[in-house]
């Protein structure tokens, strides 16, 4: 099947959903103002779009996912290259992120509220636990899996270690790190929209929640569409970046398949 | 073949007493601990729904407001509910009806919704709350509704004081944390607060705001209620049996026993709180009053024909 069958396919598949979701609404009867039809949704999100309501909720997850996502990525990639590079590092961190990691970081935004209050240093540093450790295991393994043959050449040439680690491990080991930056931005957002539903400050998860209490069901959709319109741009973008940046290894993204869960 | 035998009598007789019970109509209400639901949980342990055989079950949750979707889901049928989201799901298109009264808060104060703030903290009137962090437990519901309006009214910048939500039971621990620095609470949780020493009252949204404030009101949907019209009636029954009881013992040991059996609260405590009304009727013209203030806080687009909202079976 060529390349646009392919997409044909698929888009002509939801396209059906829809139908039988906007059918199903309208059949609904008593239960219709629950479960309404995707052209009332849309309608009311194109409302709410024109009225200028969209954007400072997105703009200010966004923003907080971005601050949490860039700190997280910045100490996983640092820690991650030394414990893969130092078996002495790793037998030191090792049983402390094997402890952390299995922690589902959307149950650290209640205890997190009393050290870090309600406001966005919370919330960036859940998303930046959130986006550390499937970074930090990846970057680990694409380090250990380095090819021996660079390291010796490395040190045949005097390369001392931080130019080997910088300019031969780490971007030999970039197609198994973006692995893990493609799983923790998915994590990463929803770690934000989680802590915006609890602390009620803000944001696309606060909105969605404030629609729930009014019973604004619509409204309610409306946002869980923003996400998941947001959620797949997100997405492309990080593709598209990622194809850039790592152009000279195409035939490594078979990686993204083995990358490790964390 | 004796054993036989004797295994199929009890058996038939086990199943002769289920069958009568059988008889009895099984239904849930969404309960929460608070102090406006005294009278589900007074016709509940009283017996009353027994009495009109129902069989009642309770469902319970610490956010009254996020419980609620839980009445159009079907997840029980009856639910008393406060009045500010009711109106706001049946905008929405929600249909629920009143098909009786609950709480109603009269003035004058103390009533049993103080905005509470530490004690040994900078908020001694409601000015002081700006640039400070309010709790309510729901958004856009009755306390958040009501605290801004009070708060309006004392000449507070809404705009500078920031409403987050904290369902009743978790408040007192965020005060006294510091997560927030006042909270809207209800009874019991507000004796409580202020009998640990820790909390401070700092006015009372309801009664300063509003002279007869009706608070929650028992809900059922209007498609299974037109259906089920006798359950109805007989749940209404037992509701106001229990309505009435909850109102005659508001101050006395038999509402303290009710009220710290549900709450788990000490009974030294809950001897001092405040108790709202139980009427037996639904008062329109209040409820019409709160439409009113909805739509002046851009709750409502405009106000919903109150009237034409109770059901009667």
């Amino acid at each position: 099947m060529s390349a646009v069958g392919a997409r044909g396919l698929g888009a002509g598949f939801l396209g059906i959903l829809l139908a039988l979701w906007e059918a199903a609404a309208r059949m609904s009867g008593a239960k219709a103002a629950l479960f309404p039809a995707p052209s009332m949704v849309a309608g009311t999100l194109a409302t709410m779009i024109a009225e200028g309501h969209v954007f400072v909720p997105l703009a200010e997850s966004m923003l907080r996912l971005g601050a949490g996502y860039v700190a997280g990525l910045a100490l996983a990639v640092a820690l991650g290259v030394a414990m893969g590079y130092s078996r002495a590092l790793d037998n030191l961190f090792e049983p402390l992120v094997e402890l952390l990691r299995p922690i589902p970081k959307a149950a650290l935004v209640s205890p997190l509220m009393f050290f870090l209050g309600i406001g966005d240093l919370m919330k960036v540093t859940v998303v930046a636990l959130g986006v550390f450790f499937p970074i930090l295991i990846n970057t680990i393994l694409g380090v250990r899996s380095v090819e021996p043959e660079f390291l010796e050449t490395a040190r045949t040439f005097g390369i001392g270690t931080r130019s080997m680690l910088a300019k031969i491990v780490l971007p030999a080991a970039s197609p198994q790190i973006f692995a893990g930056m493609h799983i923790s931005l998915g994590m990463g957002f929803v770690l934000v929209i989680v802590a915006e539903m609890i602390s009620a400050d803000g944001g696309l998860g606060f909105a969605i929640v404030n629609a729930q209490r009014s019973f604004r069901v619509k409204e309610m959709y409306a946002w869980v569409v923003v996400l998941a319109l947001t959620g797949y741009a997100m997405n492309a973008l990080f593709m598209l970046l990622r194809g850039r940046i790592l152009r000279w290894k195409r035939d490594s993204w078979v990686l993204e398949e083995t990358a490790a869960q964390a | 073949m004796i054993l036989d035998i004797k295994r199929a009598l009890l058996v038939s007789l086990v199943g002769l007493g289920t069958a009568a019970h059988a008889a009895e109509v099984a239904v849930k209400v969404g309960v929460s601990p608070i102090i406006d639901m005294a009278q589900t949980y007074a016709a509940v342990g009283n017996g009353y729904f027994r009495q009109e055989g129902l069989d009642v079950e309770a469902i319970a949750g610490g956010n009254i407001v996020a419980l609620l979707p839980g009445l159009p889901a079907g997840q029980f049928q009856f639910i008393a509910a406060p009045i500010v989201t009711v109106l706001q799901g049946v905008a929405s298109g929600i249909k629920f009806r009143i098909i009786g009264p609950g709480s109603a808060i009269v003035a004058p104060s103390p009533d049993i919704s103080p905005i509470v703030a530490r004690a040994d903290g900078p908020i001694r009137n409601p000015k002081d709350l700006e640039g400070r962090t309010l709790a309510v437990p729901s958004l856009n519901g009755n306390l958040w509704l009501y605290s801004r309006a009070y708060l309006e009214k004392k000449g507070v910048d809404l705009a500078k004081v920031r409403i987050l939500e904290v369902p009743f039971p978790q408040q007192f621990d965020a005060l006294v944390s510091g997560r927030i620095d006042a909270a809207s609470m209800t009874e019991p949780f507000a004796t409580r607060a202020t009998e640990s020493g820790k909390g401070r009252i700092v006015g009372y949204p309801y009664t300063e705001t509003q002279p007869v404030f009706v608070s929650v009101v028992l809900v059922a949907m209007a498609d299974w209620a037109q259906q089920n019209p006798d359950t109805v009636r007989r749940f209404v029954r037992a509701y106001l049996r229990g309505q009435a009881y909850a109102n005659l013992h508001k101050k006395d040991a038999e509402g303290v026993k009710l009220i710290s059996s549900y709450t788990k609260l000490d009974p030294a405590v809950v001897g001092k709180i405040a108790v709202p009304d139980f009427p037996q009727t639904v008062d329109i013209k209040a409820i019409e009053e709160t439409a009113r203030l909805m739509v002046r806080h851009g709750l409502l687009k405009s106000a919903p024909d109150i009237k034409a909202l109770v059901h009667v079976p």
